[in-house]
């Protein structure tokens, strides 16, 4: 009975007992779920359980193939090295949420069908606002009300492209969905608003850095990596993905090195790494899913370790921002390493993750002589050398003294940032072990195919152009240092395009609105408070016209539909 | 620092090397591009790629950088100064324990 529920399912359930456990209890708890549930994972067979027929829609909550078992995987690892480190944590909130949060992000990797997805789409959403919440700042609870908007709207996005593809095709079924109707598109930005898209990203580095220590570390392993695996099941080889993800992986690494908010670098940061990602589900099949996924394993536990050591920092000096450290290597020497660790990695220095896994990416771009975007991503490398390489670790923990006195911190930290860091090295220096986790696919080389198991990421003239690359870049760094023309970090708002409805726009809708606006979001409030109610009433109850199976699915598709855009305004008009 | 900068003149030094060495053919040297083997491709990519993305990132700077403080002036009442809300400040608070 049990093996045929979802482990994101079973994971979220779990979160739900926390409350009634008493303190370290808690933390155990959160750490031995995870760890039980990839146990489970590991033996349940390949093929679809956990089916509920409701009549004319089938759901299929556990479809277990190669590529979900992959990021099902991935996921249990992030939940488990999260859940250590946050094993200081004292807070119902936050412990529920983050178990809730992975769950559901498991859960979505298994689902079989639009609807299933749609619920984890909702369920993370909402649980992952609460890490960002949990800060109790003020600053914290209005990002994260803009978080929670744009997140709503991805899966407004998401439900009505599913019941428009259901209406057209009768199936709900979560496979390939393509460009080829408006269905499409709006599950493309449903998707891209998780993904980060060009536009769609802002949510992503306004509520990450307000976020708690430990909140942003499970907050940069789930959504958008999962966003990564939708984007994979339904729009591989589409081609705008491509230009979409060169975009990302070139524009985040300016803002990155004008930001001083170093967890707010991290995550302009993270944009670009997933554009690398979305540039390789755009190649489709072969070195681009591959790719893609491969990245997504490395970046997880990379991404994931370098938002650990700021956590660690903010922790320990309750200060993130480049300006303000400096010197911490004297008492922080663990995390310093760490942190140079997860630096290395994600610069792609051989025998460190990323090598073998972007490389997979950069050489199916060579493949498809994308000369263009090949130069793109080429840029891309330095620049994350730049701010993720050098930035991050030099002015945090070198750079010039800032009188800051500390200690290491908790040892749960301590744990979950080594175990990380000897991934990064793992995944480096035997990145086969990770290959064979793959779907089995064929690399096209000059037309030939190739295993991605016998794919041979360290060939001498490889590892010589990337070591130039990164070398030189360095030097560049040096150069500049050395002369005194590095430009000095400097606090600051950077403006990006959420100025249009954070800025002067916003003052001025509202000084011309109040009287009209504010009854508005009353009414909202009104709507929403009576209108749930009825809504729930209304999807159990009320037949269709005919009393037909479609009639009544689209009565359900539309009171849901109905109710979360009441939500999202009344949301936006009180924010 | 003095030993670190002598370093990465070194290894920049060797990488040159390196790449000359395969281009003699002391092993097999190749790319998908023609340039990528060209002697110093590499180099003065990486090189000016990150001169360049330092520069106009400073342009950037110039363009969009505001007061730290800048989006508080639009929001619609003053954020109420609580000493509570700053708890992030102090040591072992920012979790937002208990």
């Amino acid at each position: 009975m049990l093996a045929s529920v979802s482990p994101g399912l079973l994971i979220c359930l779990a979160a739900l007992l926390i409350p009634l456990l008493q303190g370290k209890l808690r933390s155990a708890w959160s750490v031995l779920v995870p760890l039980l549930s990839l146990i489970d994972l590991c033996l349940r067979d390949q093929g679809v359980d956990g089916v509920i027929d409701l009549g004319a829609v089938t759901l299929t909550t556990v479809r277990l193939d190669q590529t979900a078992f992959f990021f099902a995987l991935l996921f249990h690892v992030a939940l488990i090295i999260g859940t250590i480190y946050a094993w200081h944590v004292d807070d119902p909130v936050q412990q529920v949420a983050a178990l809730i949060y992975g769950g559901g992000a498991i859960g979505a990797a298994l689902a079989g069908d639009m609807i299933t997805l749609f619920v984890y789409w909702e369920v993370i959403a909402v649980a992952s606002v609460f890490l960002v919440w949990a800060r109790r700042t003020e600053r914290a609870y209005a990002a994260g009300q803009r978080y929670l908007i744009w997140q709503i709207v991805s899966g407004v996005l998401l439900l009505a492209g599913a019941l428009m593809i259901y209406q057209d095709t009768g199936s709900l079924a979560f496979d390939r969905i393509g460009l080829e109707g408006p269905a499409g598109w709006l599950i493309l930005i449903a998707f891209g608003i998780k993904a980060g898209f060009p536009l769609l990203h802002t949510w992503l580095v306004d509520a990450y850095p307000e976020a708690t220590p430990s909140g942003t570390v499970f907050l940069s392993a789930f959504t958008t990596k999962l966003a990564v695996y939708a984007l994979i099941r339904g729009f591989a080889g589409e081609e705008l993905l491509i230009w979409v993800g060169s975009v990302m992986a070139i524009f985040p690494i300016f803002y990155a090195v004008i930001e001083d908010d170093l967890r707010r670098v991290l995550s302009y940061s993270m944009i670009n790494q997933v554009g690398f990602m979305v540039v390789g589900v755009g190649l489709g099949a072969g070195f681009g899913v591959s790719g893609a996924m491969a990245h997504a394993f490395a970046d997880v536990i990379f991404k994931g370790l370098l938002f650990m050591t700021m956590g660690a920092v903010l922790h320990q000096t309750g200060k993130v921002a480049a300006s303000e450290l400096g010197g911490l290597y004297k008492t922080m020497p663990y995390t310093t390493v760490c942190c140079l660790v997860g630096a290395i990695s994600i610069s792609a220095f051989p025998l460190f993750s990323a090598f073998a896994t972007k490389s997979l990416v950069v050489d199916g771009v060579a493949e498809a002589h994308l000369t263009g975007v090949w130069f793109i991503l080429v840029f891309a490398s330095a620049g994350v050398l730049h701010h993720a390489g050098i930035k991050i670790p030099f002015f945090a923990f070198f750079a010039h003294d800032q009188g800051l006195r500390t200690t290491e911190a908790p040892w749960g930290m301590r744990i979950a940032m080594g175990t990380s860091a000897v991934l990064c090295v793992a995944v480096g220096i035997y990145p086969w072990a990770l290959y064979e986790l793959l779907p089995p696919d064929l690399l096209l080389v000059h037309g030939e195919g190739l295993a991605v198991t016998d794919y041979q990421p360290y060939t001498l003239s490889h590892v010589v152009f990337q070591l130039q690359i990164l070398c030189f870049a360095i030097l560049a760094f040096v150069v500049l240092m050395v002369t005194h023309k590095h430009p000095p970090e400097t606090p600051g708002t950077n403006l990006d395009v959420d100025w249009l409805w954070r800025g002067p726009l916003k003052r001025g809708l509202r000084a011309a609105f109040d009287g009209p606006l504010a009854k508005l979001a009353k009414g909202f409030e009104h709507a929403a408070l009576t209108g749930v109610p009825a809504a729930i009433s209304h999807v159990f109850m009320a037949p269709g016209p005919d009393g037909g199976r479609l009639a009544r699915n689209w009565a359900m598709g539309s009171s849901v539909f109905a109710f979360l855009a009441l939500l999202a305004g009344w949301l936006l008009l009180s924010a | 620092m003095k030993k670190l900068v002598h370093f990465s003149y070194g290894l920049c030094g060797f990488l040159v090397l390196t790449h000359v060495l395969g281009l003699v053919g002391v092993y097999d040297l190749h790319g998908h591009y023609s340039w990528e083997t060209w002697p110093g491709f590499y180099a003065l990519y990486g090189f000016g790629a990150y001169m360049a993305l330092v520069v106009l990132a400073e342009v950037l700077r110039a363009a969009v950088q505001k007061s730290p403080d800048y989006y508080d002036a639009f929001d619609p009442e003053p954020v109420d100064p609580e000493p509570d809300d700053h708890g992030h400040h102090d040591h072992g608070h920012a979790d937002g324990g208990h």
